[in-house]
């Protein structure tokens, strides 16, 4: 179905969020929007007993995730005005802002949080993998902007050789829309499941993902 | 002229979104879209550019990606920060529309990058900042400094004003009062000019040290005999176990070829295991909780004693490597001062000698929190790692028992032998291989007499009683004069970066000690609240700049400037020169050169030195030239360990000292506070204010970290940065549960020295008993109400107390007590 | 109950226009009984008092348009049919409308025979139970475990149900038709009705909030939603019980009146749970 996708290297990224502002900074987003988010998934303990030691079995672990241009896309599906369709030559999902209503169905149904309505604007938003660059034979702006090379970019095949289908917590399992992320997980790195929460960890860092 | 009345910016200024003028709201393509033949096309096309294995995505030149109108700008970032990285401005219509930076997409993480960072890429929310200053400012009449009310002036009046001022301070007080205050916040070959002027005029009282580096880099000499520099991190891709203390370096240095990259490469390749010893699992660590292994802060030299204790005991020292290379591991090696007296470093760790304590790991358990036996493993471990890298950054020493710890951290590689061998480094900070450009030539300054980087406020409170036996003035037996004219540039270092706040406050807002502060920037920050004058500065970005730098490999960036004057900025360089002229000695200060002419001097100059530079021009076109370490990895003491005799080191014994005879001279020679307790040995001193001295009132350790919201206080005013990247004190859920706090209340900090407020972050990534916060949030409080500051600088609670040797900045030594306020 | 702040448009289309379609299911009980058999004067003031769940329904798409970011561009809500939930809702909003509308202006004008009075009600009657199961099931969206449940249709239907034969007993007692109806099997078929609407509710509100409290992540949520989830079902059961009272025993329009209240009441306070509880199975 899709053409493209991303990949994200859980083991060399440090949270530092270079590719959500490197995104902003090109989409001209103020305030209260990124199309592009990292979440900080943690979990364990810290403990220190009576006579000061210390143990811990703590971990965190970040996920950065923008779009992943869905093979079964929810917010194409709910769509009521077709607005949120695929770009006929890259495949990747975008906005069609002149017949989008602005309902927020694409933002309710998508479980990784990609489209928000931006009320000025009056329509929906999101990554849309830059797809006027990689008509041009170049990466989304984010894949080169991360200092540790943790993000990656390219058809299908090739994302699928570097890693596996998104199914890492705290994303929901794979089956729900097919995204088209690949993710080398990091040791600490959980598996996805419905619902989160069950792994005693949680999404440390809520105020700092739109 | 119009006259305007400009207020520093009220507590959490409106947020006004960040749209670049000119430009619409929506994503505008950049170029015409070229047309694939339907779907079908697509795929051809797509099958077509991605016939290999991975993905080329080739960065296109600048002509063939650019609108016809808009054009492409190389500069460079040039804040604290040895990153410098790259910036490639989209320039159109006199205005940045977009940053994006030097990258290939080629899938080898060791080609050299230096990509910017999130605020490297936020530079646009910075310039058009609406609290930028746009024109000369002078402290509103009838206000004391602090208040932060300012009139806008002509620059005839700023520069008037200036230098009459100083020609009066010089002429009443002489030069030794006037004093150019550490600051950092610029960084290139032409930004810091000042010495310069100062030099001509008569110099200046100095400073040695830094707020990063005062204790190390004081007590380095004692050890290696110079500022010695560490090996590369990619050194440590040969180890077979590297050690790190005190670091973060995926948050210290973000950019994409300096330690943020190299750390996450050389993580990727090592063999060996890797121990990162902090009090709280920094960002460094995500994804790799195996590395955490959590100490309590400040004692670091605690858990190495122990370690040195075990590494004794089990014969897994290199007693070899100590006696031939090393004073005063042992008796054996003792100087003739000290012999005799159980004064050897191993007097200390087994009890034989001082405290006559034995530093077993059960005496190391209830003081580090490390559990005994996790020491003895961990000892094991060490003994036998070959090799063994450790590096320390900066957060260890940055407190009260700073020398001594960062000292202490070095002898972990000395125990078993572990330096200036491939794979090991020297136990200070990694290294760098860099392409280092001359700057200007300061000149010679006729004033000898310096006082620690710390010392400002002191000297401008009781300068005269300031002493070289107890107050570390150097060259100097005392001060003869207070510090009476202050020169802030381009930084934040007199309130916001500077400890004990409330206590700054109180002096610099006395205009009668300290007669005249001029200050230039590019926005109004709290230090600028204490000027007299203001200066408008502009970025380096925005002008032509030149900058060498280098984490594993090396790189130079050669800036050009996008676009003219705004408004009244003006360059330092240039506000410089006018003040020169005003007093008298422009052609001295300038030598008949523009700042363009002094950039291609300069750089003509380093390149007599290093052939294999490109020419200018070809330095412009490019942007950014790259270079990697011909040798792979630079090793730190490689000469030493291969010849110690002929590359004998200038310490006194010629050797890496462990016992170092200087220092005990220096010792008898100076004045210390008691709970000091200073030796000429890296001992485990508890810090005044730290886990061991926490008292009812105050139960908490409060330690600070860097935050890759800001470069310390740098960004801190800009609102896109500080959505998502919130101001939190990190507390351990087994201090906030009787607390009542949960994350996202607002609580407040507060010890004898101030009060601070922020929001809360219970997490499992601290260690209980401490807290922390990300360190250069900006200063807001009502400094004639309740002082209680709400942006949640810790620096409002930290002391302003002195370290013992480099009398620096012990500014993660506190204590103090949390509680929910809503 | 972040979510339900963030959505008090759609909370108060939900509650309006189920309410409203479900009275024509109530005045089409009251067909048989011989509703539209009362005198002119009578049938006129029924006529105008239908104004009532016109309005509802009415001001409930105006308050859904205000929920949009661009309104104008409204009607490209119906590109989606058979793909989108929403589009499938509007639809059947839209046909419910219509003919609600085509059924009242064409009454007020005194000209509409009593057959085809039967049959539109009639019509009315099973449109507004398809429009209220539709507003349900309009967010049938996979992603969403709390709101893809028969759970949703069913408490819209309930609204639908218990809320109709309120407004509806408010219209049949101000028309002074009440007496005339209420025949024995009126009675039964009324209470029957409401039983039916109230338990749909108050089973749709309850099975939601044990769908929730099955997540885990969504504690805070769910503890948070727990007050007004009490506060909506104990509402729901007042507003039945004040229904089975004005029908059983003798009506006053007062107390008829107060049931509406507290069943419009309680229906938006339920609905603000329903968004309250909005959770995906991802982040």
């Amino acid at each position: 179905m899709s053409t493209y996708g991303f990949y994200f290297d859980g083991t060399r990224c440090t949270a530092c969020k270079t590719c959500v502002y490197a995104c902003k900074d090109k989409n001209d987003l103020g305030l209260g929007f990124a199309y592009r988010k990292v979440f900080e998934y943690t979990g364990g303990s810290t403990n220190r007993d009576g006579g000061g030691a210390i143990s811990t079995d703590c971990f965190a672990y970040s996920v950065s995730l923008s779009c992943n241009h869905c093979d079964d896309a929810v917010c194409i599906e709910v769509c009521p005005t077709a607005a949120m369709h695929r770009d006929p030559e890259t495949e990747l999902v975008c906005v069609d802002a002149k017949v989008c209503i602005g309902c927020g169905y694409c933002a309710l149904s998508c479980p990784y949080r990609a489209p928000k309505v931006d009320r000025e604007k009056g329509h929906s938003v999101k990554c849309d993998g830059c797809h006027h660059l990689v008509k041009n034979d170049e990466a989304p702006v984010c894949v080169l902007a991360c200092p540790t090379r943790a993000l990656g970019f390219g058809t299908i095949p090739d994302m699928q050789a570097k890693g596996e289908q998104a199914n890492i917590a705290p994303l929901p399992t794979k089956e729900y829309t097919k995204p088209n992320m690949f993710i080398k997980p990091s040791k600490d790195a959980l598996p996805a499941a419905l619902p989160a929460g069950t792994n005693n960890a949680f999404i440390a860092n809520p105020l700092e993902v739109l | 002229m119009e006259k305007h009345t400009h207020e520093a910016p009220p507590s959490n200024p409106a947020t006004a979104p960040a749209r670049t003028p000119g430009l619409g709201g929506a994503a505008v393509s950049r170029r015409s879209l070229v047309k694939a033949g339907g779907a079908l096309g697509a795929l051809a096309l797509a099958g077509g550019m991605f016939g290999k294995v991975v993905p080329r995505f080739v960065a296109k030149t600048p002509e063939a990606v650019a609108d016809s109108k808009e054009r492409i700008v190389w500069n460079h970032c040039a804040i604290n920060c040895p990153g410098r990285c790259s910036l490639k401005l989209h320039v159109k219509d006199d205005e940045i529309v977009q940053v994006e930076t030097y990258a290939v997409d080629d899938d080898d993480i060791d080609s050299v990058q230096p990509r910017a960072c999130l605020r490297g890429r936020s530079y646009r929310a910075w310039v058009y900042d609406p609290n930028r200053i746009n024109y000369p400012l002078k402290r509103a009449e009838g206000t004391k400094r602090g208040e932060g009310k300012f009139t806008q002036i002509s620059w005839d009046e700023a520069i008037e004003l200036v230098s009459s001022n100083l020609k009066r301070v010089i002429s009443q007080y002489g030069n030794e009062a006037v004093y150019i205050n550490y600051a950092t916040g610029v960084s290139s070959s032409t930004g810091r000019s000042w010495p310069r002027l100062l030099n001509i005029l008569g110099g200046y009282l100095g400073y040695y040290g830094t707020y990063s580096t005062a204790e190390i880099n004081w007590i380095t000499p004692y050890i290696y005999g110079s500022s010695g520099a560490g090996s590369t991190i990619s050194a440590a891709a040969e180890a077979a176990l590297v050690l790190v203390f005190g670091s973060s370096p995926c948050e210290t240095r973000q950019g994409g070829a300096v330690s943020n990259h190299d750390y996450v490469a050389m993580r990727e390749k090592t063999k060996g295991k890797v121990y990162v010893f902090d009090y709280r699992y920094s960002d460094s660590m995500m994804g790799h909780s195996d590395t955490w292994v959590p100490i309590n802060p400040g004692t670091d030299a605690a858990l190495v004693s122990a370690l040195a204790y075990e590494l004794i005991s089990t014969n897994l020292v290199d007693l070899d490597f100590l006696h031939t290379y090393c004073q005063g591991f042992d008796e054996e090696t003792m100087p003739e001062s000290a012999q005799g007296k159980n004064l050897s470093y191993k007097d200390y760790i087994m009890g034989t000698g001082y405290d006559r304590i034995a530093k077993t790991p059960e005496w190391a358990e209830p003081i580090t929190g490390i559990p005994a036996n996790r020491i003895r493993e961990l000892a094991h471990e060490i003994g036998t790692a070959k090799p063994l890298y450790v590096v320390q950054g900066w957060g260890s020493q940055r407190r009260s028992n700073g020398e001594l710890t960062a000292w202490a951290i070095c002898m972990l590689p000395l125990l078993t032998g572990q330096i200036g061998l491939p794979g090991t480094n020297n136990g200070l900070r990694e290294g760098s291989y860099a392409i280092n450009l001359d700057t200007i030539p300061a000149g010679n300054n006729p004033v000898k007499t310096q006082i620690s980087v710390f010392s400002m406020v002191d000297a401008i409170e009781r300068g005269p009683e300031m002493t070289e036996m107890r107050d570390g003035v150097k060259n100097a037996e005392k001060l003869e004069v207070g510090i009476k004219f202050v020169v802030n540039y381009a930084g934040n270092c007199i309130t916001n970066q500077n400890s004990d706040i409330n206590w700054v406050h109180d002096i610099m807002a006395d205009d009668t000690k300290c007669e005249f502060v001029v200050g230039s920037d590019i926005v109004m920050c709290d230090s600028m609240k204490y000027c007299d004058v203001i200066l408008p500065d502009i970025f380096r970005l925005e002008q032509e700049s030149m900058i060498g730098t280098g984490g594993d490999s090396a790189y130079m960036i050669a800036g050009s400037r996008p676009y003219g004057q705004k408004h009244e900025r003006k360059s330092a360089y240039e506000a410089i020169s006018l003040i020169a002229k005003a007093l008298g000695v422009e052609r001295d200060f300038t030598e008949g050169k523009t700042e363009g002419d002094w950039i291609k001097d300069l750089y003509e100059a380093a390149r007599s030195k290093d052939d294999t530079l490109p020419t200018l021009t070809a330095a412009r076109e490019m942007g950014v030239f790259c270079r990697k370490n011909p040798k792979g990895h630079t090793i730190a003491l490689e000469a030493y360990r291969k010849d110690p005799v002929g590359k004998a080191l200038s310490t006194m014994s010629g050797k890496i000292d462990i016992y170092s005879e200087e220092l005990a001279d220096y010792i008898a020679a100076h004045e210390f506070l008691p709970d000091d307790r200073v030796t000429a040995i890296p001992t485990y001193v508890p810090e005044w204010y730290g886990v061991e001295t926490t008292t009812d009132q105050y139960p908490l350790a409060l330690s600070g970290f860097h935050y890759r919201g800001r470069i310390h206080s740098s960004w801190g005013g800009v609102e896109l940065l500080k959505e998502l990247n919130p101001q939190e004190l990190w507390i351990n859920p087994a201090d906030a549960g009787p607390r009542g706090i949960e994350s996202g209340d607002t609580v407040r900090a507060s010890n004898e020295f101030g009060a601070m407020e922020l929001l809360a972050r219970v997490t499992p990534r601290i260690v209980p008993g401490t807290v922390a916060a990300p360190q250069g949030a900006w200063h807001d409080a009502d400094m004639n109400g309740d002082r209680i500051d709400r942006g949640g600088n810790y620096n409002t609670l930290a002391t302003h107390r002195p370290s013992p040797f480099a009398k620096g900045n012990p500014q993660h030594t506190n204590i103090c007590q949390v509680e929910k306020t809503g | 109950m972040e979510h339900a702040y963030a959505e008090l448009p759609l909370a108060a289309f939900s509650t309006l226009a189920s309410i409203g379609a479900g009275v024509f299911v109530a005045l089409a009980l009251a067909i048989p009984g011989g509703l539209f058999s009362s005198s002119p004067e009578k049938l006129k003031k029924i006529d105008r008092l239908t104004a009532i769940p016109v309005l509802l329904v009415g001001v409930g798409f105006i308050a859904a348009m205000f929920h949009l970011a661009t309104p104008l561009n409204a009607l490209n809500a119906l590109n989606g049919v058979g793909r989108s939930p929403l589009t499938n809702e509007v639809v059947v909003g839209l046909a419910f409308m219509v003919v609600a509308l085509a059924y009242w202006v064409a009454a007020l004008t005194g000209r509409l025979g009593l057959g085809v009075r039967k049959a539109l009600v009639s019509v009315l009657a099973v449109l507004a139970v398809f429009f209220a199961g539709f507003i349900g099931l309009a967010y049938a969206i996979p992603t969403i475990p709390t709101w893809n449940t028969p759970f949703a249709p069913a408490s819209m239907l309930g609204y639908c149900l218990l809320g109709g034969s309120l407004f509806g007993l408010l219209i049949l007692q101000a028309a002074d038709v009440l007496k005339d109806v209420a025949s024995g099997s009126f009675k039964v078929l009324f209470v029957a009705l409401g039983l039916l609407g109230a338990a749909a509710a108050v089973i749709g509100t309850l099975g939601l909030f044990m769908v929730a409290g099955g997540i885990e992540a969504a504690g805070h949520q769910v503890a948070a939603a727990l007050p007004w989830l009490v506060g909506s079902i104990a509402g729901l059961v007042l507003s039945l019980a004040l229904a089975v009272i004005s029908v059983v025993r003798v009506p006053r329009l007062g107390v008829v009146a107060l049931g509406c209240l507290v069943v419009l009441c309680s229906v938006f306070v339920g609905r603000l749970v329903f968004y309250a509880l909005y959770i995906t199975v991802g982040v």
